[in-house]
């Protein structure tokens, strides 16, 4: 077996997702592929807004990666938004005649209007968000800003270490232990980060299984857990969407990944997922979700259409790519057939969803770090949450 | 059924040129199932006109012979071997009219129909040999094949002229794939009334692309979306419409892969799911067990993982399917061209359709 690159551990990743210096990164992600400015394109509409106020610089650069769609996935998103959020608190300048915690109240809300606007903030941000808030309006008025100060980057940094990178640690061990007879078929969809752990983890504990990874258009990020587990030497079988049925009756485990549990059972995550559920659920194959409890969200939605509007804004020109597959092989041949597609894009109507919703009936359990919950449990973990903080 | 010698056999395949077909369906030259039914049926008269045959007897062996090496070609591909089927069918109710008009024939006053205590008696299977010759009988047949022919010209329109009754003015449909009788049944109905609809695209193929872009052409309000978010817009649907490969004898479908799941969602939400065919579809066949890989076909992996990308595409397992089996649970109706059915009428269609010793030899 060759020798694979070691997979970054969360908090760097995160940390190098912030720090990252060179805009091309972004270029390179953004569909349409060679134009200029893309970045500025995307963001274009808030400029007028942006300059009104002074952001901390790293919020701005979190913001501007964020709504590009270079930053992703719900656990990188939270963990890039605390890191700027710990920056701004080490930075933050407290105006005379008042105290630290009531200006960084301020402080705060605007970094939220700002990342609401780049792209509406995930679930595990808003939960990150209302972590910091109860704290800091918790401190009383008597405390020296430098006290203050460090409580709340030692609050922050405790966040991150105990509700995300700890959590993220049970789950892989204790979602490992699911893979437990020999030969078991795990499917899973998309390249969530927690199934992806397991999995690898399970395989280092010299488990054998065989993985079966699920894609589908429009994210495709499939190909990337594909890899990451074919270069380490997992069986992988890979299909697209369209197969599942095929498979489905050679599974005997479905993992998915969870943007968010809402507090009716539902599971929020990538678009697909439900879809995975419910053939699975036909062919009486059990469903785990994995999802740690900082995203758990009080929200009770019942329909995919409420999360329309939580993508990242990117120009949604996949569907009609094929023109440029076409027969007809010169420049010119594939110009005008791009001009023709073009043409027709205009009529046809484009739906990109990013999330969908699936229902408690489909998932058999889901694997958080508090322990192995059914979906009804979600608004119990949440009321315990919540009597937490206050 | 008598084995034909080979000369017989050579002789068919110089009169019909069946061997050009066999070519063209092993090449995927032929396109849509209409092609394949309009192909056959040009085999199937040349056959009738230019073959040396003296009884129906022949004919039908002929015949048969000429299906099996259309089945053999591509045993997955129905439609030829179902127009063959229905052409035996008509050879066989010709003669039998034929031969009731005969006085002095020992089967006088046959009844064409079928009814279940004849099943059970199997007089016809009994009696019937096929083999005296009558004099026009070769007329008749021809006349039967181009009335099948104006049938199958017409089974567009006949599918798309019931649209009205299954869609009305608001509605929000889903589709998938592309199909011929779909396009045109939206099409027709889109003339008398404003609807919207979404159409899956059907990846790795793509096909939803298509129809998309020929319906939003005829001015329907169409939505393309990825395959991923058909479980989340179904809770807006009002109806699935979507065509198939083929119809299977438990009224189950054979269709574009993906299939199963948007059927399934439509189950979970209550949408009703139709299916667009012509008739000719229909085929004898069951699916026997779950395991679907005999029933099903594979094509390359390179419109999933492109062979460009190795090592991964050496060492991943890429399967790509192109069909789904959607058990007839999951389907509300067929519209036709004869008619709307529902899945248990199937099997009777199937006896209008065919003849039991054609298709159970």
């Amino acid at each position: 077996m060759a020798i694979v690159k070691k997979e970054p551990k969360i908090r760097e990743k995160a940390a190098e997702n912030v720090n990252k210096k060179e805009p091309k990164e972004i270029k390179t992600k953004s569909p349409h592929g060679g134009d200029d400015n893309e970045p500025e394109i995307a963001v274009a509409h808030l400029a007028p807004k942006l300059f009104l106020q002074s952001y901390h610089p790293l919020l701005f650069k979190v913001g501007l990666r964020m709504s590009a769609g270079s930053i992703t996935g719900s656990t990188q998103r939270c963990l890039s938004m605390l890191i700027a959020i710990k920056q701004m608190i080490h930075d933050h300048v407290t105006p005379e005649n008042k105290d630290f915690a009531r200006s960084f109240q301020a402080a705060l809300n605007s970094a939220v209007k700002f990342l609401n606007q780049c792209r509406p903030m995930s679930v595990s941000m808003v939960n990150g968000i209302a972590f910091i808030k109860s704290h800091l309006s918790k401190i009383s008025s008597t405390v020296p800003e430098e006290v203050a100060r460090k409580q709340m980057k030692s609050l922050v940094e405790g966040f991150m270490t105990k509700e995300i990178e700890l959590a993220v640690k049970a789950i892989t061990k204790e979602g490992a232990k699911k893979i437990d007879h020999d030969g078991e078929v795990i499917l899973t969809y998309g390249n969530p980060l927690l199934v992806k752990n397991i999995l690898l983890k399970a395989f280092m504990d010299g488990k054998n299984f065989h993985v079966i990874v699920v894609d589908a258009k429009p994210r495709m990020v499939g190909k990337d857990l594909m890899k990451c587990l074919v270069s380490r030497g997992v069986k992988t079988t890979y299909i697209q969407i369209n197969a599942i049925a095929h498979v489905m009756n050679k599974v005997t485990k479905v993992f998915l990944g969870a943007h968010a549990m809402l507090a009716n059972g539902y599971a929020m995550a990538s678009i697909g997922s439900a879809q995975i559920a419910l053939v699975a659920d036909s062919f009486n194959v059990p469903v785990l979700v994995c999802c740690e409890t900082f995203k758990f969200s009080e929200k009770a939605i019942l329909d995919s259409f409420a999360l329309s509007k939580s993508g990242p804004l990117k120009p949604q020109e996949d569907f009609f790519n094929y023109g440029n597959t076409g027969k007809s092989k010169d420049s010119k041949g594939i110009k005008s057939k791009q001009d023709e597609v073009q043409k027709k894009e205009k009529k046809v109507n484009v739906l990109s969803l990013s999330y969908d919703l699936t229902p408690p009936s489909f998932i058999t359990m889901i694997i958080t770090e508090k322990s192995f919950l059914p979906a009804s449990s979600v608004s119990a973990v949440i009321r315990n949450r919540t009597h937490e903080l206050q | 059924m008598d084995k034909l010698s080979e000369d017989k056999i050579a002789e068919i395949r110089s009169v019909t040129q069946v061997d050009k077909l066999v070519e063209d369906l092993k090449l995927g030259k032929v396109n849509g199932c209409y092609l394949k039914a309009f192909r056959t049926m040009d085999l199937l008269e040349k056959g009738v006109k230019g073959c040396a045959w003296n009884s129906a007897q022949d004919l039908i062996s002929i015949f048969t012979c000429i299906g099996d090496l259309l089945s053999k070609a591509d045993p997955i591909e129905t439609v030829p071997t179902n127009i063959v089927l229905r052409v035996l069918k008509g050879i066989r109710d010709e003669y039998v009219t034929a031969s009731s008009k005969n006085p002095g024939d020992k089967s006088i006053g046959f009844d064409t129909e079928e009814s279940l205590p004849k099943m059970m008696i199997s007089d016809d299977l009994a009696t019937h040999d096929y083999a005296q010759p009558f004099k026009d009988l070769k007329e008749n047949i021809i006349d039967y094949l181009s009335e099948l022919d104006s049938e199958l010209e017409a089974s567009v329109e006949n599918i798309a002229s019931k649209s009205l009754e299954q869609i009305s003015s608001g509605q929000v449909i889903l589709t998938a794939g592309k199909s011929k009788s779909v396009e045109a049944f939206l099409k027709y109905a889109a003339k008398y009334m404003t609807f919207q609809v979404f159409v899956a695209e059907s990846e790795p193929s793509g096909n939803g692309t298509e129809l998309a872009m020929k319906l939003a052409e005829a001015g329907i309000n169409t939505i393309l979306i990825p395959d991923s978010a058909i479980f989340a817009i179904m809770p807006r649907v009002n109806k699935v419409i979507i065509g198939t490969h083929s119809v299977m004898a438990n009224g189950g479908l054979k269709a574009v892969s993906g299939s199963y799941a948007l059927a399934y969602a439509a189950k979970n939400h209550s949408v009703p799911l139709t299916v667009c065919t012509p008739i000719f579809k229909i085929t004898p066949n069951y699916l026997i067990s779950h395991d679907q890989v005999a029933f099903n076909k594979f094509v390359s992996p390179h419109q999933i993982l492109p062979f460009h990308e190795s090592p991964f595409s050496t060492e991943t397992e890429v399967v790509n399917p192109v069909f789904d089996y959607v058990p007839p649970e999951l389907v509300n109706g067929f519209v036709t061209n004869w008619g709307c059915y529902t899945p248990s009428y199937v099997y009777r269609l199937l006896s209008e359709l065919y003849h039991r010793r054609d298709y159970l030899s």
